[in-house]
């Protein structure tokens, strides 16, 4: 009961304070407003009295505590309080030195956070604030030593003071050094005093003070990323990239403002006129999405925990309540390093909740193929811009002892405004979405090298590291002498590669001196998912070639390393979120590559992945047939010159009726055309200039009015009786097989008659009948139900996938088209050992024909009209 | 034989329907293209040489001997001069909403906040009037032989007008003359890039960076060489467009639209700002990108010895300025109409006296939200009468000579027949400037984040709105929508 008087207690105090702050907007209309709703605050050291009266430091925990927030359980609910620690000693560790999974106890390469690692001894949680306090919100496993500070995330203060308070172990003072940018606080002769003169009474600060609202882009920004609101002054990367992961690691930059407007100096970013994030230019902030998880404006069940049939659940908490009990812990995506938080992995609203892509890709072909493969990301990041890691070089530091840090897509200091910057094309891996399917998603790989000594093996730690390599400032004299390459005495550029065994050993023999035993390089290949700088549609990957080509990006090699430290080849890290299919192979120039793999893990790519056998054997049979032709021709061409021309005498019929002919033409440009688009679709980098799109449009079109038309035409044959031409008459029918080979054979050059008279009721001969029987029956069936499959892929997947799949759809369709071309070939040969070269074409034009008047000979005088 | 050889083209036609047709049908066209501004631009007209015309037209040695060999071949051209505003410098009689009668309004007659007011001050004001010899109360705006052909078609470069709007001595007639055409930016830009007496003063979004300009000073102008008279476009001497300084009146207007789709954005979110939003808003987010403008006169401060003189501060004559360069413009809701403090009428007492304030709020359908310059300025009034004065400043006896407020308001009270009680003091006065030119390229419009970040430049409660309408949305003005296309339908 009094927990629900206060309640409403805070609730007319927000009131009040809404109301004043209403009338104060209106009066200063021009004054922006952040956050009008909180109220001021009183400062409040652990006991609950005004700081300024006790002299003691704030304690977040009561000031924001006591009557309002309910501290407590906010604290205990938050996973940046708890970094991992609540799952020490039971989470899914990738190393055998690291406690737990997450950031305290952890094991993180790129940032060699070896201090965190002393195992036997647990942690020294002192030490460990030290070194990772300003990255670290308080509370949690240092709850005793730092409160979780709220003004860290809720104010936009600068907190440069409480950095050095904890670099410095002044952990009591450290929350509220913040406060000193504002005046509060003054540090004289090393103590901390509160200015009274800036308090009203009850310890309440001064009105307006102390902004206090919902955490801004900026706020997440100090750890997480560069992260940039302003429009008006051109984005440079700041000083401290190394501690802004997201940044660093994948060059992933929250940022409205366009490319081409920015300060980096990114090569062709004049014509980049869009945003580094979309979500961002379009006024999405960080909380939009990683929303506090009881939000009620924003929570939603998770599918695994939702009833079927209930989309939105309305019952939820007020806003009210939310306030006093707001869960710390934030709807986070499917990162592949989100070990630490895995009770929260994937529940961030997804790409879908908030878009409808099915409306927007109508112009995609293959829409649904295409959304059960790809997360929206794969074309949507198509490219990042911020200075991304490739590689960091543990095995040896620079002059000022820090590791040799190797970025993706920047030459030189990554911060420097002059350095160039490419954008650089991630890489696609399968990861695993919400719903626990591999979708093809984007992905920097991050390189990282270092030693690691004793038994169980455990990293070198950095402190041991400077003393095996240092001697004072300088490096120690063994590392000059053998590695100084251009004999300046001084260690720099690529001398600082342990590219080899030999150099490997000059580090190694300083690290055994100072008593460091079983040495070993290690090297992590860790996965960073990518997200953010998402663009719109215009701006996402529309061109087909660059997954549908030999130069696929689903295929092409990510450099690891331009060097092996030690001559070891990079080992991949294994998260169960990702699959590593690919290899990684070393160049002969001595750097590593990451070459995926989309095939071995399911992914069929149309124009990447066609089999090359089929190809072949295609190849050969229309090669054979092509040749078999033109030795056909030009024995006859030879023959006919050898001999006196034949005259005969010849009737005129009318051979084809007008639908015949219309079928037949039809059927012929639409077989071309089907040919020919295939083709293109088939190897698109043969045919740049064609538009892919359009092909699979043409293709899709055409092979439905191939079928439309071959369907009229059966309807037609079955209805007319024309149907029995096709129909080998049995009797008789190996002799006059015999005797139209022998024709083709030998008759043929010798200037003979045809053996068998073609009549208007009966145009095939037997050859023509078995091989028509052979293509209507299956070839052309074959042809069009394996076309219509994979272009109904989406529509019937599961018939699809009983039938091969993609996979050996295309491979089918693909041997068949060859098959088709060699027919062609063939027939379009055959049509001209009529009595005349161009007869046949004409009299598929025209309908007439010229047919040889047969007088004699045995063949001949079987009944033509028999069939009748 | 000749039927036969053509007998398969029919078939062949119809083989062709039968692939074209589907192909037509499922493959899609491309989406249309829904900007084509090209297609709305005049063809400029070709260019006449006039060196030869001259040789039996005597010597030219005036301007108005100019203007006689001018009329003796374009015979219709001083009849229409006659009627335009840049001759008359006052608009035909329009009615204006909430008051009584018919009102000419324009330079001629109305007052404003730089200069205040041309009466009494003819001669040095008229140095931009198209026409010759206007220096007093008298000029006879029938008489064709004093129109100024040579401000607006010289192309040599080297005229240049003085008192009273007659060429300065030296001026080479004969050159001018001969080398008439289309009027380029130099003849539009001399006077109205100097409005207010001096480069950049007036406008804001025209200065003498349009002689020369780079895209990204104009992007018409910049990337297309766009002449003014390509958006201006004149039929009879009657130049195309309107401004709110001096017009009341919305006829004759130019919009972007003219030439551009207003849905032609890819993105639906920002096509549908267009209902809400002049093109200008996003497409200029900043004016006076090369030269600074005047944002701030103080007439009040003018007369002290004391103050160091400085053209872009402070100058005896005219008192203390503020200019600024890359100025943000302010947002209002314009509707291509205006309010408008006639010569006569009371001050506000209640903050400043508004000059032209443009008319049309959230509620106006046909309102958009503009960008503007707003110039403020204090400037004299009389205390007893409630009402702006124009005082003679240039002319005889005027304040910049003798430097005597009481003198000078007297002496203009005199020439315009406004009372004056002899008690003077300073009001303070806005003045609307709509910000139409100097378009930047799409890349430098405003995104989202310019107005509807938590400091973004929209002043939305005073807009109308109960606040961020991308979080609040806004009930007034989808009810507007709501009424406009219901009363489409009907």
């Amino acid at each position: 009961m009094s927990k629900q008087v206060q309640i409403m207690n805070n609730q007319r105090r927000h009131l009040t304070a809404f109301f004043l702050n209403g009338l104060l907007m209106t009066v200063f209309s021009t004054l922006s407003v952040a956050n009008g709703l909180h109220p001021d605050v009183a400062i409040m050291d652990a006991q609950g009295n005004p700081v300024v009266e006790s002299g003691l430091p704030m304690s977040t925990m009561t000031s924001c505590g006591g009557d309002c927030h309910e501290t407590t359980y906010i604290m205990s609910n938050s996973d940046h309080a708890d970094a991992g620690a609540s799952q020490l000693g039971h989470g899914e560790n990738t190393h055998g030195w690291q406690q737990g999974p997450g950031y305290f106890g952890g094991w993180d390469p790129v940032a060699y956070d070896t201090d965190g690692l002393s195992a036997s001894a647990g942690m020294d949680i002192k030490a460990w604030l030290k070194r990772y306090g300003p990255r670290h919100v308080g509370g949690g496993p240092v709850a005793g030593l730092v409160e979780m500070d709220c003004l860290l995330c809720h104010t936009d203060i600068d907190h440069s003071a409480r950095e050095a308070a904890l670099r410095s172990g002044d952990f009591a003072w450290a929350n509220s050094a913040s406060l000193a940018s504002l005046g509060i606080l003054v540090q004289e002769q090393g103590q901390w005093l509160w200015d009274r003169s800036k308090f009203q009474a009850g310890g309440v600060l001064d009105d307006g003070l102390l902004d206090i609202r919902k955490p801004r882009d900026e706020n997440c920004a100090q750890c997480h990323g560069l992260a940039e609101n302003n429009l008006e002054e051109p984005l440079t990367i700041s000083a401290d990239q190394y501690s802004r992961h997201n940044t660093d690691r994948t060059g992933q930059i929250i940022s409205p403002q366009k490319l081409l407007n920015s300060g980096l100096n990114i090569s062709g970013k004049e014509s980049l006129n869009y945003p580094f994030d979309v979500h961002t230019d379009r006024v999405v902030g960080c909380v939009n999405c990683h929303y506090s998880l009881n939000n009620p404006v924003y929570f939603r069940q998770r599918e695994k925990s939702r009833p079927l049939h209930l989309d939105f659940d309305p019952r939820r908490m007020s806003s009210a309540d939310y306030l006093v009990r707001p869960l710390h812990q934030f709807a986070k995506g499917q990162s592949t390093l989100g070990l630490a938080a895995s009770n929260t992995e994937n529940s961030l609203r997804r790409c879908e909740s908030c878009h409808n892509a099915e409306k927007v890709h109508e112009w995609l072909p293959f829409k649904q193929q295409h959304f059960t493969s790809l997360a929206c990301e794969s074309c949507h990041i198509p490219r990042l811009f911020g200075p991304g890691l490739q590689a960091v070089d543990w095995t040896l530091l620079d002059s000022e002892a820090q590791p040799l840090r190797h970025y993706r897509n920047v030459k030189g200091d990554p911060v420097a405004v002059d350095s160039l910057i490419e954008g650089f094309r991630p890489l696609i891996l399968p990861r695993v979405n919400a719903a626990g399917e591999f979708r093809l998603a984007p992905f920097n790989l991050v390189t990282t090298w270092y030693w690691t000594a004793g038994d169980p093996a455990t990293p070198v730690s950095r402190s041991q590291l400077e003393k095996a390599l240092f001697t004072g400032a300088v490096y120690h004299p063994d590392l000059v002498a053998e590695l100084d390459d251009n004999n300046d005495g001084q260690l720099s550029g690529e001398e600082l590669r342990l590219d080899d065994v030999t150099r490997a050993n000059v580090v190694r023999n300083r690290l055994e001196a100072i008593g460091l035993t079983g040495l070993q390089i290690k090297s992590d290949v860790t996965p960073f998912s990518i997200s953010h700088n998402v663009v719109n549609g215009q701006r996402a990957t529309r061109d087909c070639s660059y997954c549908h080509d030999r130069d696929s990006i689903l295929a092409a090699p990510f450099l690891l390393s331009d060097y092996l430290p030690g001559g070891l080849l990079p080992q991949i890290v294994s998260y169960t979120n990702v699959k590593f299919s690919g290899e990684v192979k070393v160049d002969p120039a001595g750097s590593a590559s990451f070459v995926p793999d989309s095939y071995s893990a399911g992914f069929e790519i149309i124009g990447l992945h066609a089999q090359r056998w089929a190809d072949l054997l295609g190849l050969l049979m229309f090669m054979g047939v092509t040749l078999g032709v033109a030795g056909h021709l030009t024995a006859r061409y030879v023959s006919a010159s050898r001999r006196a021309p034949v005259e005969r005498q010849y009737e005129r019929v009318h051979m084809y009726d007008a639908y015949e002919r219309l079928w037949h033409w039809l059927q012929a440009s639409a077989i071309m055309i089907l040919l020919f688009t295939g083709l293109v679709i088939h190897k698109p980098h043969f045919f740049g200039m064609f538009s892919f799109p359009y092909m699979v449009s043409v293709h899709n079109v055409l092979g439905f009015v191939l079928l439309i038309n071959a369907a009229l035409a059966l309807f037609y044959n079955l209805a007319s009786g024309e149907i029995r031409q096709y129909l080998p008459e049995p009797k008789g029918f190996v002799a006059r097989s015999m005797a139209q080979a022998m024709y083709y054979s030998q008759g043929i050059f010798a200037g003979k008659p045809h053996p068998l008279q073609k009549t208007k009721d009966n145009k095939l001969n037997p050859l023509q009948q078995v091989i028509y029987l052979a293509i209507l029956n299956i070839l052309l069936p074959a042809q069009v139900i394996t076309g219509v499959l994979i272009w109904g892929l989406q529509r019937w997947p599961v018939l699809a996938a009983e039938l091969g799949g993609l996979p050996g759809l295309a491979l089918v369709h693909t041997l068949l088209a060859w098959v088709f071309a060699s027919f062609i070939v063939m027939h379009i040969y055959l049509t001209t050992t009529g009595h005349s070269p161009t007869a046949g074409i004409k009299s598929m034009i025209g309908g007439w024909d010229n047919v040889e008047k047969h007088t004699g000979g045995s063949l001949s005088e079987e009944p033509q009209g028999e069939s009748r | 034989m000749k039927t036969r050889k053509r007998n398969w083209l029919p078939g062949f036609l119809t083989i062709l329907l039968l692939i074209g047709i589907p192909l037509w049908l499922f493959t899609g066209a491309d989406e249309p293209n829904l900007d084509t501004p090209w297609e709305s631009m005049l063809k400029r007209p070709a260019h006449v040489d006039h060196k030869g015309l001259y040789s039996t037209m005597g010597d030219l040695t005036t301007g108005q001997e100019v203007t006689a060999a001018c009329l003796s071949c374009h015979e219709d051209a001083g009849d229409q001069v006659l009627h335009t505003a840049h001759w008359r410098w006052e608009s035909d009689p329009v009615e204006i909403e909430g008051r009584e009668g018919l009102f000419s309004t324009g330079k001629k007659n109305t007052i404003n906040n730089f200069c205040i007011g041309i009466q009494g001050n003819w001669a040095s004001c008229t140095a931009c009037h198209a026409g010759y010899g206007w220096d007093d109360a008298e000029f006879d705006f029938e008489d064709q032989g004093n129109i100024d052909c040579l401000v607006c078609h010289d192309n040599s470069g080297t005229y240049r007008k003085g008192p009273a709007g007659l060429p300065l001595e030296g001026v080479d007639l004969l050159a001018a003359a001969k080398s008439v055409a289309m009027p380029t930016r130099e003849n539009c830009g001399g006077c109205h890039f100097r409005g207010g007496g001096g480069n950049a003063v007036k406008h804001g979004d025209l200065d003498e960076s349009l002689y020369f300009p780079t895209v990204d000073i104009d992007v018409h102008m910049g990337r297309y060489n766009f002449q003014c008279v390509d958006c201006h476009q004149t039929k009879d001497h009657v130049i195309g467009g309107r401004s709110i300084s001096v017009s009341v009146d919305n006829k004759n207007q130019i919009a972007c639209t003219d030439c551009h789709n207003p849905k032609l954005h890819s993105d639906e979110r920002i096509n549908s700002h267009t209902d809400t939003l002049a093109c200008q808003t996003c497409h200029i987010p900043e004016v006076a990108v090369k030269q600074a403008t005047k944002t701030h006169w103080d007439w009040s401060a003018a007369g002290d010895d004391s103050k160091e003189e400085d053209a872009h501060h402070y100058m005896k004559i005219k008192g203390s300025f503020v200019y600024e360069k890359n100025l943000r413009p302010e947002y209002r809701w314009y509707n291509g109409l205006t309010e408008r403090y006639l010569v006569g009428d009371k001050i506000n007492n209640n903050g400043s006296t508004l000059m032209n304030p443009p008319k049309g709020d959230i509620r106006d359908a046909g309102a958009r939200i503009w960008p503007f310059k707003i110039h403020r300025a204090k400037q004299p009034y009389d205390v007893d009468n409630g009402h702006l004065m124009i005082p003679v400043t240039s002319g005889q006896g005027g304040y910049w000579k003798k430097f005597d407020w009481d003198q000078a308001l007297r002496l203009g009270s005199e020439i315009t027949g406004l009372d004056y009680s002899g008690n003077y003091d300073f009001a303070a006065t806005e003045m609307f400037w709509p910000q139409t030119h100097m378009v930047a390229t799409k890349d430098r419009a405003l995104q989202c984040q310019a107005c509807h970040a938590e400091n973004g430049r929209m002043d939305w409660q005073a807009l109308g709105y109960d606040g961020d309408p991308i979080k609040q949305g806004s009930q007034t003005r989808r009810r507007v929508a709501d009424e406009q296309t219901g009363a489409d339908h009907e």
